[in-house]
């Protein structure tokens, strides 16, 4: 007859290694029930009650009963729990993922309903919420705060870079069983362990600690590089695993950037470069143009004329690289004239230009003026 | 006018007559449209508060006890006094919910009141009649139902005593109720007052219920007062000599019957008794019956009709002083009955169930119709859909949880006790600390109910100061009060705004906790307009108590402008109790005609000063010593600096205890207060440390703890944005003017520079645990950032790494 609320992280799995805990100790038929909400499918009470009702009355005949209005579903419920007893009934745990949702919703009444409930001698029932937010008690409503029972739970623990190595290398460890050699076995662990002592890996876990500790992102990296292996490669090499990373942080828009035409490019650095002198203030096409005619004036390469750069500028606001301002209906102003904002930092422009295969010497030049 | 009164007026008795001249005239017989309306006769009654007042369904069913002309008041002289039926779906919920009776869903079915309420109702109320037969308890008779336009119910059972739950047989509570009155004055004349400590109850109710009753009736009803003084001037007037007219006379009231014993232990002569008994013989009925003797009160009466609609109507008594001794033998056995009673009804079910089914087999008329229901616990929903409104047959769930197999541990040790107790839930006792504010609500609603008003209050606090429990405790005192007799009869309706969807639907909760149907908001909203604004012939007081007030708040205010103007209506008789938090209401929120509706009688409840929460807590521990005092105090003042909600102070104390439970299971923290774990090894106490703990684990910030569980460039971000901050002095830093410093920050502690989408990904983990606030990603770099803690905070926790 409480309301947790537990924080962060992992806290679905912790929950759920509870439920089976208890599921041990207590016989699950016979002395409550779980009832699993998620903030993002029930998106509003209505759906929520109708949920709750439909997972309470899961052994009653739920096939011919007709939901009824929200709030005769909710008085239902109500009732529901008013008439159970403490002493007789089973209790009931809702789990509540994603709670700062609900507070979310019209007047918070099913947070006050079910808090109220818990307070108040009707059926037994504790209520757990899981969220992300650290401020989602200032969310609760002056009257379903003070209902709650402010028992907080936070799952926060330091990163460990010493930890985070072992569990790569638990991750990856093999157990013996009967499918596998157990010299495979063997030699597969041996090998998982010189990896994790590889400066190149451990520098580049390190990177990637540095940034996210979580341990998702630690099991994508895992699982890309483990989809490498085959029969001619059957060990993870550092070399596997520095790939893997790269591939899941590399910049996004850096490689877009390398798929741009070179008047693009062209016109990109000449954004980039008004954005630079005036200092952040969004410019136009026109601007744009201009700048780029300025610039071919002593060029050799191939001038394109207003209508080719305009197909340009277009692409590039699709690709989302530029982005009109907000506040300025652009239907209303001429196309030449829609004030855009670039996207792009200088940093990518430059790495993107590195990487860029037969790119003109003077568009290289450029850009180093530009930037 | 289609009314007229059939042959002349009659007398009813000796002390009526006095008061009749001046006020009323009784008669026997009276035609009104086209029909003849004789006393005793069952009538229908148009129930002004329902939809269709004159279908068969929401009508009210009485018989005739007198019928008078009043020539004092103009509007309404014909006027007629009755004994109610009550219909199935109109007995209140716990009488239904009952599980000793069998359902009782018969559509054609009555219970017979008894005494609990008198009607005086207008003669033009009435628009047909009908016939009631009287049966058994198993027994169901054939034959009813609307047949050739005339309806025939049946009556089984009559209500019990005032308040009690149990329904009884309707032969044996008529033959009790006539029992009852006997044995009042008999108690009185023997003085047998200590015969048994519950028996003088019945008869004082009897008295005190008229009492209050003339106090409350205006001058159209005042039937009562004269009744009352009826025995009185019979004594003074009186000689044993006198015969009065008797073939004439009527009076069928019980309540006049109080006179009769009670002149026979004022004169104690056998011939007047037999005179005043004859005064009460009615004319119309045929046979007279043998005298009320012991032998009648213990065999209930073989012929229905006789003893309806008062068991004194058709019966003669003559009760010599002879005799007297053994009545009230006899009525102490009756006073044993009920109980018996109730056990026969418990023993019939079975009976009874088979009855209703073969009823249903072999009276293919009746338009009975067994009701969809699962469980019998669910007497409110099969009510509601009653068979011959609702053709619709709905499958509907039981508003019930199914049940655990084990039974719940008792908490074995103290600490568990102490945590059991301090649950919120539990209920308490008594309530401290809210003793004048319970007075002055107790009151409030008992004035109004005993004058028969109506009115509203405005109750105000912060949360978790105890306004719902208070309210909910006078509610109970009143009850209670209401249960001996010395308030009337009331009707309870309690809403909360936070259980209703939209503020409309407080109609249908109101009108479905008044009557048990459903409507639509808007039909409710009449039908609610209409009863407050009539004065029906059964209207009860009623109390509406309306929590969380301001979410009934509408751009119209149409919902509170009701609510606050059914009170002040004429003939409502509503009390309303509005709670809510804020004080100022009225005043902020509230258009000037509703807030002036409401009144000036506001009651505001102070937060808990230390003292309070103090003695709240120790009256829930009582005589539990495993809580320190000092420990206790600490908790009071803790939360009375913060907000002065007592729930938060007993979850406080409950936290601690259980933390102290915990600590005494493993032992592991010798150091917490040696000297008391020295002293009691087994039994461990809640101390200042317990709770210096449980405050810590609810109110520190989280802050710290979280900025240190972030990753090194989460924090490297954060110390970013308060770099940005210091730079700009602008809380709204835009992205990739962080990112600028961001990478100053890299290139000073010689890290690698991470890249931007690496740094997007940074930004939204911040954001969803809410560290930082950023507006949409769409905005890419251009999307502004702001911090969500404190600046020194991020400084603090980043120099502590």
């Amino acid at each position: 007859m409480k309301e947790q609320k537990i924080l962060k992280v992992e806290n679905i799995k912790l929950i759920n290694s509870v439920i089976a805990d208890l599921e041990a100790i207590c016989n699950f038929e016979k002395d409550y029930v779980v009832i699993k909400l998620h903030g993002f499918f029930q998106t509003d009470d209505r759906i929520a009650i109708q949920e709750i009702t439909r997972q309470l009355f899961l052994e009653e005949e739920t096939a011919n009963r007709t939901f009824g209005s929200f709030s005769e579903n909710l008085n239902f419920l109500l009732d529901s729990l008013k008439v159970a007893d403490r002493k007789t009934t089973k209790s009931i745990i809702f789990i509540i993922d994603e709670f700062d949702q609900f507070c979310q919703h019209k007047n918070q009444t099913l947070l006050y309903n079910l808090f109220d409930v818990c307070q108040s001698a009707q059926a037994p029932m504790a209520v757990i919420g899981l969220t992300c937010r650290m401020d989602a008690i200032s969310l609760f409503e002056k009257r379903v705060r003070s209902r709650f029972s402010h028992r907080q739970i936070y799952l926060l623990v330091k990163p460990d870079f010493q930890k985070y190595s072992e569990t790569f290398v638990s991750l990856l460890r093999l157990q013996q069983s009967r499918e596998l050699k157990a010299i495979y076995v063997r030699s597969w662990n041996k090998s998982v362990e010189d990896l994790a002592q590889d400066p190149l890996v451990q520098g580049s876990l390190k990177k990637v600690f540095n940034l996210n500790p979580k341990l998702r992102l630690l099991q994508n990296i895992l699982l890309v590089a483990l989809s490498r292996l085959g029969e001619s490669h059957p060990f993870l090499s550092s070399k596997d695993i520095v790939t893997a990373i790269e591939s899941q942080t590399t910049d996004c828009k850096t490689l877009q950037l390398q798929g741009l035409s070179v008047l693009e490019l062209q016109l990109l650095l000449c954004m980039k470069y008004l954005d630079k002198i005036y200092f952040g203030e969004p410019c136009n096409y026109e601007m744009a143009f201009y700048e780029y005619t300025k610039q071919m004036k002593n060029s050799s390469m191939q001038k394109f004329d207003r209508q080719i750069a305009m197909k340009a500028m277009e692409h590039l606001e699709t690709l989302e690289f530029i982005r009109p301002v907000e506040g300025i209906s652009s239907s209303k102003v001429q196309k030449e004239f829609v004030v855009y904002h670039i996207l792009i930092t200088s940093e990518q422009l430059t790495a993107a230009i590195a990487k860029y295969p037969n790119l003109p010497t003077e568009v290289k030049q450029l850009a180093d003026t530009c930037l | 006018m289609d009314f007229e009164w059939i042959g002349d007026p009659i007398s009813v008795n000796e002390a009526a007559r006095q008061l009749t001249s001046k006020t009323r005239t009784f008669y026997k017989t009276c035609k009104y449209l086209g029909t003849e309306y004789n006393i005793g006769d069952h009538v229908l009654i148009a129930n002004s508060e329902a939809d269709d007042p004159e279908s068969f369904r929401h009508c009210y069913v009485a018989s005739l006890v007198y019928m008078y002309e009043m020539k004092s008041n103009k509007k309404d002289p014909f006027r007629a006094q009755v004994q109610w039926y009550s219909r199935v779906e109109q007995l209140s919920k716990n009488l239904r919910k009952d599980g000793v009776h069998p359902p009782l869903d018969d559509a054609w079915e009555l219970v017979h009141e008894g005494q609990r309420y008198k009607g005086d109702v207008s003669i033009e109320t009435i628009f047909d009649k009908c016939s009631v037969l009287i049966c058994e308890e198993n027994e169901v008779p054939r034959g009813v139902g609307k047949q050739k336009k005339l309806c025939t119910f049946f009556c089984r059972f009559a209500l019990g005593p005032k308040n009690s739950r149990d329904l009884v047989s309707v032969k044996e509570s008529l033959t009790k109720q006539l029992a009852d009155m006997t044995a009042k004055t008999l108690v009185d004349s023997f003085s047998a007052i200590n015969q048994s400590d519950k028996e003088p109850t019945t008869p004082r109710r009897i008295s005190t219920r008229s009492r209050k009753m003339s106090e409350n009736d205006n001058t159209d009803s005042s039937v009562h007062p004269e009744l009352i003084n009826t025995p009185r001037s019979s004594t003074r007037n009186r000689q044993p000599s006198r015969q009065l007219d008797n073939g004439k006379n009527e009076s069928c009231i019980p309540s006049a019957s109080i006179n009769t014993p009670r002149s026979s232990r004022r004169n104690r002569q056998p011939l007047l008794l037999v005179d005043s008994e004859d005064d009460e013989s009615s004319v119309h009925t045929g046979p007279i019956n043998t005298p009320r003797s012991s032998k009648r009160i213990k065999q209930p009466p073989r012929c229905l009709d006789e003893t309806l609609p008062s068991p004194l109507k058709n019966s003669t008594f003559s009760i010599s002083s002879n005799k007297t001794k053994e009545l009230c033998i006899v009525i102490q056995r009756c006073k044993v009955t009920p109980n018996k009673e109730i056990s026969a009804v418990e023993l019939d079910q079975a009976s009874k169930v088979k009855a209703r089914k073969k009823l249903d087999l072999e009276t293919p008329v009746t338009p009975t119709k067994a009701v969809e229901q699962k469980t019998p616990k669910k007497p409110k929903r099969a009510g509601s859909v009653t068979p011959g409104s609702t053709q619709k047959k709905r499958l509907r769930l039981t508003p019930a949880i199914s049940s655990r197999s084990g039974n719940l541990t008792e908490p074995t040790s103290p600490l568990g006790e102490i945590r059991r107790r301090l649950h919120v839930a539990a209920v308490p006792q008594t309530l401290p600390c809210r003793e004048d504010e319970f007075d002055h609500i107790y009151n409030y609603v008992e004035g109004k109910l005993a004058d028969g008003i109506g009115g509203c209050m405005y109750i105000s606090g912060v949360p978790g100061t105890g306004k719902t429990a208070t309210v909910s405790e006078v509610i109970r005192v009143l009850k209670e009060s209401q249960t001996e007799g010395d308030l009337p009869d009331f009707k309870l309706i309690e809403v909360n705004g936070m259980k209703l969807t939209a503020p409309q639907q407080i109609y249908v909760q109101i009108w479905n906790q008044l009557t048990g149907s459903k409507v639509t908001a808007d039909k409710a909203a009449k039908l609610l307009h209409a009863k407050f604004s009539t004065n029906g012939p059964r209207h009860r007081p009623t109390v509406l108590i309306v929590d969380e007030l301001d979410l009934l708040w509408t751009r119209q205010q149409d919902v509170l402008y009701n609510i606050f103007e059914w009170p002040n209506r004429p003939k409502a008789q509503l009390t309303v109790l509005a709670i809510a938090n804020t004080m100022d209401l009225p005043e902020r929120l509230l258009m000037n005609r509703v807030s002036s509706r409401m009144g000036l009688t506001r009651l505001t409840f102070q937060p808990y000063k230390v003292k309070q929460l103090q003695t709240i807590i120790s009256s829930r521990l009582e005589n539990l010593v495993y809580f320190e005092p000092e420990a206790v105090e600490f908790i009071a003042r803790k939360v009375s600096a913060a907000s002065g909600d007592a729930r938060r102070a007993l979850d406080i104390s409950r936290r601690a205890a259980e933390l102290a439970e915990k600590g005494s299971h493993n032992i592991s923290s010798p150091t917490k207060s040696p000297s008391k774990r020295g002293a009691h090894p087994s039994k461990s106490t809640v101390t200042m440390q317990h709770v210096q703990a449980a405050i810590e684990e609810m109110f520190s910030s989280p802050k710290l703890l979280a900025i240190q569980a972030c990753s090194l460039h989460e924090q490297l971000f954060l110390n970013a944005l308060v770099q940005e901050f210091n730079r700009t002095g602008v809380e709204e830093s835009v992205f990739d003017q962080v990112i600028r410093q961001h990478y100053t920050l890299c290139d000073l502690e010689g890290m690698s520079r991470p890249n931007v989408s690496e740094l997007l990904s940074v930004c939204a983990s911040l954001c969803s645990s809410r560290l930082i606030l950023s507006e949409h990603g769409r905005n890419d770099i251009r999307q502004k950032v702001r911090l969500n803690i404190g600046i020194d905070d991020v400084s603090y926790a980043l120099k502590c790494l």
